[in-house]
C-alpha cells in the first residue's frame, strides 16, 4: 500500500497558510503526497482569494476580539477557525492523483472527510461545489489552489465550533443565505458534537480524519515532519500572510 | 456605474463592481468562486482597465481568459454581470 506523509500540529494563521503553500512548491519538486491535520491556534479567520475582506468579515469585531484575518491562496468563502472546535486538513497531491475535472476532484479530495464523519456515525455527504453536509447542514467547507502539476485542497471540519462567534464575525451576503434557505450562518451550519449529541474531542476528530483519509485514498499515512527546506520556505512565505498588501488585496 | 451581486442556486457568489475613473472603467470581480489559474481574474481586471461603456462588450471578448476554468460561476456570468454593472 502506498505511503503518504502525515503532518500534525497547531499553528498561527499566517504560518498555517504559509506551510500549505510551501508544501505545494515542495510537492512540485518531488516531495511525497502529504496530508496535514492541524488546528489554528489562536482562533483566526481565513478568507477566499477572490473575496473582498470588508464584505466577508466584521473587521471591527474581529479586531476587538483579537482575531487575525488572513487571505488564503485558494478560492471559496470565509472560515472561522475556532481553536477549540475546528480541525483543518490539507491534502497536497500530484495533478495525476485527482480526476481531471475540477468539480470531480473536489468530490474526490473531500472523500477523506466524508469517510471520517461516517466513521464517527454521521450520514455525511458531499454537496457540490465544495461543501460537506450532515442532514442538510454544512459541517465542512473545502477549497482548492493549483500550481503546475500540483493540487492543494484544504478544508475545515467543525466539531465543536462556536457558531455564535462565527455568526458575529463572518458576514454572509443575503443572496447567499437565501439560496441556501437559511436566515443566518448559525442556521446553515452544524458541528460533529451537535449532531452526535455529546462532547467530541480534538483527538477523536483527528484520529477519525486519519482513518478516513487512509480508507478513502487507500494509502497508509506515515507521520512525518516538514523538511528543513519546507520549513524555510514557509518561514519566508509567512511574511506575505502578515502583510496588508496580501490580506487587503480586495 | 454600479455593483452587481449574483448567486445562482448551487453556484457561488459573484460580486462585480465597475467604477468610472479619469482613465476609463475599472472593474473588480470578487466572490467565493474558484478560478484556475488563480491569476486569471486579476488578468481580466487588468486587461479591462481603461475600457469605456461603448467598447466594454468588445473588450470583454478580448480579455476573458478562455484557457482559465471557473468553478461555481461561468465566464458568461462574469461578462453579463460586468456589462450590467457598467450600465447601472
Amino acid at each position: 500500500m502506498a505511503e503518504w506523509r502525515l503532518i500534525l500540529g497547531r499553528c498561527p494563521a499566517d504560518l498555517c497558510m504559509a506551510i500549505d503553500e510551501a508544501l505545494m512548491y515542495s510537492r512540485a519538486m518531488g516531495a511525497p503526497n502529504t496530508v496535514r491535520l492541524y488546528v489554528f491556534d489562536p482562533t483566526a479567520v481565513t478568507i477566499g482569494y477572490f473575496q473582498r475582506i470588508r464584505d466577508s468579515v466584521d473587521l471591527v469585531e474581529a479586531g476587538r476580539l483579537g482575531i487575525n484575518v488572513v487571505r488564503r491562496i485558494s478560492g471559496g468563502g470565509s472560515v472561522l477557525h475556532d481553536a477549540r472546535g475546528e480541525v483543518t486538513y490539507s491534502v497536497v497531491v500530484g495533478e495525476e492523483d485527482v480526476p481531471r475535472d475540477v468539480e470531480d476532484s473536489f468530490r474526490h479530495l473531500s472523500g477523506g472527510v466524508v469517510e471520517a464523519l461516517r466513521l464517527m456515525g454521521l450520514p455525511a455527504e458531499f454537496v457540490p461545489v465544495n461543501d460537506i453536509v450532515v442532514k442538510g447542514k454544512k459541517i465542512s467547507g473545502n477549497a482548492q489552489a493549483r500550481r503546475p502539476g500540483v493540487v492543494l485542497q484544504h478544508g475545515t471540519l467543525l466539531y465543536d465550533a462556536d457558531l455564535e462567534l462565527m455568526a458575529r464575525i463572518l458576514k454572509a451576503p443575503k443572496a447567499k443565505l437565501e439560496t441556501h434557505g437559511a436566515a443566518s450562518i448559525a442556521e446553515r451550519v452544524t458541528t460533529v458534537s451537535r449532531e452526535l449529541g455529546r462532547p467530541v474531542t480534538v483527538g477523536e476528530v483527528v484520529e477519525a480524519l486519519r482513518r478516513g483519509f487512509e480508507k478513502h485514498f487507500g494509502v497508509t499515512l506515515v507521520e512525518g515532519q516538514l523538511t528543513p527546506l519546507e520549513y524555510s520556505l514557509a518561514s519566508s512565505l509567512r511574511w506575505k500572510y502578515r502583510s496588508n498588501e496580501w490580506n487587503y488585496l480586495r | 456605474m454600479g455593483r452587481i451581486v449574483v448567486k445562482r442556486p448551487g453556484g457561488k457568489l459573484l460580486d462585480v463592481e465597475v467604477r468610472e475613473t479619469e482613465k476609463g472603467l475599472e472593474v473588480t470581480v470578487s466572490g467565493d468562486f474558484f478560478a484556475f489559474p488563480e491569476d486569471s481574474i486579476a488578468r481580466l481586471e487588468e486587461c479591462l482597465k481603461g475600457s469605456s461603456r461603448e467598447n466594454l462588450r468588445e473588450r470583454l471578448g478580448e480579455c476573458i481568459p478562455e484557457d482559465a476554468e471557473l468553478v461555481g460561476v461561468s465566464w458568461s456570468d462574469v461578462a453579463e454581470a460586468i456589462l450590467r454593472a457598467a450600465t447601472e
